[in-house]
């Protein structure tokens, strides 16, 4: 039956459980009614009033009550008098009270044009304030503290916004309205200013504030924004949609539509504030050619003729596999397709790869074999249909911010939370259990996690017996494993382990989230199986709130694979070794491809030292910050007779380049992105191409040009049409359909996109069981005596890893350098204090770094961040590999500590 | 004499005597039977300081969550406690009064605001002559 309610003498249909205000708005409009404390996502607070109505209760016997629609509920055949001469009378005397304590100045204000408050002010036309002069907050002082945030509590209304926002959306709890009454006002932290509050600058607060009592730095009274812009996040993997603003071709500010499935108007500190790099002065204006050991200006048809001529020799002299491209997935998706096929098609080799390679290929791995597919298995909306999650190896709060407060909301509100993780993290510190694992023993804590699920009999048979294989012989070999062993390899306690494989198996319901503590390491695809086989085990497939969800970690790290950026799967991951595939491809290219399987990146710096590796393109990406052992990725690029470097910035690797392309950021530039979850989201072109720089897939093109290779214009929606062909789950993706939420692959040719992967069956047919039994890594074996400490290398919030970008923005004047954190006990035994300079010594080199002392961390541990090439953290890391997809295992090095004094730092 | 509570009618002696003691008869007299105290007001106490008082209570005892408690006692407080002050240039306007308490009325989140215009305006109505000094044209 539909329910319905009228508005004065008409009626409109009601739709589910909504309020009254929410009822008016949808059929009548946003601004159909008056509200300052309303605000989109947060729970109904009633403190404004304006939104009072007269209502007709017809279950209560005809009542008549005057009421706030924003936290009435809408009844059947309820009447809503929404604008009586008495009701206007009311809201106009409220506005006037909230006036006797405002600076009644809008013309002067700095937030004129800006404000919600001045609209309803003109609304009503006052002239004049009838209150006399009385007690007030006028005086109250403005907060510069922060590179970012400002507040100016005068303008202040005590909507509680602001509160509401930190709490129900990060879940940070900044704000509190602190007093009562009329003396009641708005605090950050203890009375703090945002710099020494626990602000995370995510502005949840800023885009609720109605009257910029609460505003940042990007609301210049002077400029107003001209046009706007929906385009995709270029940070890491949620993908969170963002409205660009702009004047002409400068961008004023960013912030988030509300409408947006994926971040429903929230976005973090990088996403929101960190956008400065775009136009700032040390941006690639020209290309640069290595002239006498100098790098110098050219023009780009310099650059061209010298880069075709230096392949074409090389392919001649050593032919096309001494030539090998790492593609980025800090681009689209096209333009990844583009680069893999430049390679493949154009020189002839499947030497391309990408930055998977140090971060997520073990996922691809690991996932691939034990269901089929190398991706999220569900949505990240289904954190709301879970019982329980299970996050190994992830810090989100910090690495994807705007999936962690959804992670953190839902542990607050009551969803079980289980963390494995050597730190102890934001998320640690809430969960119901913390196995605080030593770091590189995640196969032994998850065998202990599967052995005690078999044991205490909460396996769901029926899922293993349907949809399953091998689980007689898994289960034959877990039940041997040595319990005592493990326990003391890994630090954790049996107990604790048992709790948290009962926790997980008995919830209805659990959905697991790791990170690259599961991948970089050692024994990295294997711990990524086994996490899928913990929901093998308990039935946590295909249905919503279940699943194995990696945290991807850049942008398009999901697209960039699928679009072939790997040396043995080209695009649509096809074996490029396999007859089949190799015709499928040249039907498709028209030209005849390699045969050969490629060299994966830590392969390809080999290569590259040993000499039988040329030339080495690489799109966006920092081979020589992000790589392990330093000083080796340095030495082996440096042999290279070609180093082609496309970027922003002249970046640690272009300093080596024999010639730099200056390339376009994501705001200038069109395509598609795909998120952690499979969805493939259109990025629309902000601003035209910085003076001097091409985006990534037009240099692509004119490169395939330049080489003899026929490829159209750089076009996101001719593009799309091609990879559709070739890419089976791309089949109905094309740009006009994708649409505003984007699609989640696979997309069937009718459109139907698919937010829950293995419903039926797993695309490998049955889900694989697979015993793996726990290794040390060789870097531990060998070097424990001389190097005691286990350094893990992880990630703050405000920097976005190597820190190109977020270096040159306001972030830096948040962290300007890396720290290391060491537990208390081991500063004590060391003497080393908070603040002092330490020396940490590897077995590959050493470097100097300040020391932060962390209860985070238990004794013999150590964390860092790797933002900042002069501290170099990974002058110490190893070449340590997954034997299976080539990761550096740059969670486990093992280090010495020596203090510095003073003088030396 | 106060019945009810903090913020319960304000009933003239004079009509004590038609009064029986129940939520009925109480309500349609326009006072409140609430929980049933009685505070006797000694006729030579003046009823301003009695707003004064009521106004002060509802400003001290306001959580601040809605705008028409928070301001709204605070601006009435103050209204009342100048005109006190200062009775020759410091009249309370009318209007701006009843506006007020309309505003407490209809507008607030919870009884506190909306139960202080109740005893006001008994007084207001039940002892007009006295009150006329602090009021600009009080009728």
């Amino acid at each position: 039956m539909i329910k319905k309610a009228y508005i004065d003498d008409k009626a409109f249909e009601i739709q589910g459980e909504e309020t009254i205000l929410q009822f008016l708005k949808r059929h009548k409009g946003k601004y159909f009614i008056p509200t300052l404390c309303d605000a989109p996502h947060l729970k109904p607070f009633g403190s404004c009033r304006l939104c009072t109505v007269e209502v007709i209760f017809p279950n209560r016997r005809g009542k008549h009550r005057t009421v706030a629609a924003c936290h009435t509920p809408i009844e059947d055949n309820m009447v809503i008098f929404p604008h009586t001469q008495m009701l206007e009378k009311l809201r106009k005397n409220i506005v006037e009270l909230i006036l006797t304590d405002h600076p009644y100045h809008c013309e002067t204000c700095a937030s004129e044009g800006n404000c919600v408050l001045q609209k309803i002010v003109e609304k009503y036309q006052y002239q004049t304030v009838r209150y006399p002069n009385g007690a007030n907050h006028l005086d109250a002082s403005s907060d510069h503290s922060h590179p970012y945030l400002r507040s100016n509590l005068a303008l202040c209304i005590n909507c509680s916004c602001c509160v509401r926002a930190c709490d129900e959306v990060q879940g940070q709890f900044v704000y509190s309205l602190y007093g009562r009454g009329f003396e009641s006002k708005i605090i950050k932290g203890h009375d703090q200013s945002f710099k020494d509050s626990d602000c995370v600058a995510c502005g949840a607060c800023v885009s609720v504030c109605p009257t910029q009592a609460i505003s940042d730095i990007f609301e210049p009274k002077a400029k107003k924004a001209n046009r706007k812009v929906r385009t995709i996040c270029a940070y890491c993997g949620v993908g969170c949609n963002l409205t660009v603003h702009l004047l002409d071709n400068e961008i004023l500010k960013i912030d988030a539509p509300w409408d947006a499935q994926v971040n429903l108007g929230h976005t973090c500190s990088k996403g929101r504030y960190a956008f400065g790099y775009y136009n700032h002065p040390d941006r690639l204006r020209n290309p640069l050619i290595r002239k006498n050991g100098e790098l110098v200006q050219s023009t780009w048809d310099e650059a061209y003729d010298f880069i075709a001529s230096k392949l074409k020799e090389i392919k001649n002299a050593h032919g096309s596999d001494a030539i090998a491209g790492i593609s980025s997935a800090r681009g689209t998706n096209e333009e990844n397709y583009l680069m893999q096929k430049f390679m493949r098609a154009v020189i002839g080799t499947n030497n391309i790869d990408g930055c998977a390679r140090v971060c997520h290929a073990p996922t691809a791995f690991g996932m691939q074999q034990i269901l089929g597919t190398g991706a999220a298995t569900n949505s990240i909306d289904d954190i709301q249909k879970t019982e329980c999650i299970l996050i190994v190896g992830a810090n989100p709060t910090f690495a994807h911010p705007v999936t962690g407060a959804k992670l953190k909301q839902a542990a607050i509100k009551g969803t079980n939370l289980i963390v494995i993780d050597p730190y102890k993290t934001e998320l640690a510190e809430i969960a119901n259990i913390h196995l605080q694992l030593r770091p590189g023993t995640n196969v032994a804590v998850l065998n202990m996690m599967l052995y005690y699920i078999i044991t205490e009999g909460r396996v769901d048979e029926v899922f293993i017996r349907t949809r399953t294989e091998g689980y007689e012989e898994f289960k034959a070999a877990i039940l041997k494993i040595d319990i005592d062993y493990l326990e003391k390899v890994s630090g954790v306690s049996q107990e604790l382990v048992k709790k948290a494989a009962i926790l997980y198996s008995t919830a209805n319901g659990a959905m697991s989230f790791h990170g690259l503590g599961v991948t970089e390491h050692f024994q990295g695809s294997f711990a990524v199986m086994l996490v899928a086989q913990l929901a093998l085990l308990t039935g946590n497939y295909g249905k919503p709130g279940v699943g194995v969800n990696p945290l991807r970690g850049q942008n398009n790290v999901q697209g960039c694979a699928d679009m072939g950026v790997q040396p043995h799967q080209g695009a649509g991951y096809f074996d490029v070794t396999d007859p089949d595939n190799i015709k499928k491809y040249e039907a498709h290219y028209g030209v005849p491809m390699p045969s050969t399987m490629g060299l994966k990146i830590p392969k390809m710096l080999d290569a590259a030292g040993s000499g039988a590796l040329k030339a080495l393109w690489v799109i966006g990406e920092d081979l020589v910050q992000t790589d392990p052992n330093h000083d080796k990725v340095k030495r082996d690029l440096e042999h290279l007779e070609l180093l082609v470097v496309q970027d922003l910035f002249l970046n640690e690797t272009a300093k080596l380049a024999t010639v730099v392309l200056p390339a376009s950021s994501a705001f200038e530039k069109s395509g598609t992105f795909t998120n952690g979850e499979r969805r493939v989201q259109r990025v629309h072109q902000v601003i035209p191409p910085l003076a001097g720089t091409k985006p990534d897939g037009v240099i692509i093109v004119e490169m395939m040009r330049k080489l003899g290779y026929l490829q159209p214009d750089y076009d996101p929606i001719t593009l799309l049409h091609e990879i559709a062909k070739i890419v089976p789950f791309f089949a109905g993706i094309t740009w006009e359909t994708l649409g505003e939420e984007g699609e989640q692959w696979p997309v069937a040719l009718d459109g139907t996109d698919t937010p829950i992967l293995h419903t039926k069956t797993f695309t490998r047919g049955k889900g694989l069981f697979r015993y793996i039994e726990y290794q040390e890594s060789d870097e531990i074996q060998k070097h424990q005596k001389q190097y005691p400490f286990i350094l893990t290398t992880v990630r703050d919030l405000v920097h976005y890893n190597c820190g190109t970008m977020t270096r040159r923005t306001h972030n830096q004047a948040l962290v300007s350098e890396d720290f290391l954190l060491i537990n208390p006990d081991d500063a004590k035994a060391h003497n080393i204090k908070e603040g002092e300079g330490v020396k940490l010594i590897s077995a590959r080199g050493s470097i100097q770094i300040r020391a932060k002392i962390s209860d985070g961390l238990k004794p013999g541990i150590l964390r860092t961040t790797f933002h900042f090439p002069d501290i170099m953290v990974n002058e110490l890391t190893s070449d340590i590999l997954d034997e299976h997809s080539g990761c550096p295992e740059y969670k486990v090095t093992a280090v010495r500590v020596e203090l510095l004094s003073s003088q030396k730092y | 004499i106060q019945i009810g509570g903090p913020l319960g009618g304000v009933v003239p002696i004079n009509k004590i005597s038609e009064l029986t003691l129940d939520f009925e008869c109480l309500a349609k007299e326009g006072f409140l039977l609430g929980h049933g105290s009685f505070v006797a007001i000694p006729t030579d106490f003046p009823m301003i300081d009695f707003l004064d008082h009521l106004f002060k209570f509802a400003k001290d005892e306001s959580c601040g969550k809605c705008v028409p408690c928070r301001i709204g006692s605070q601006r009435g407080f103050e209204l009342i406690h100048t005109a006190i002050l200062d009775t020759k240039d410091k009249k309370i306007e009318p209007n701006l009064f009843s506006d007020l308490l309309h505003t407490l009325e209809k507008g607030s989140l919870c009884g506190l605001g909306a139960g202080l215009p109740l005893p006001v305006n008994n007084i207001l109505e039940y002892f007009k002559d006295e009150l006329k000094p602090y009021f600009r044209g009080l009728r």
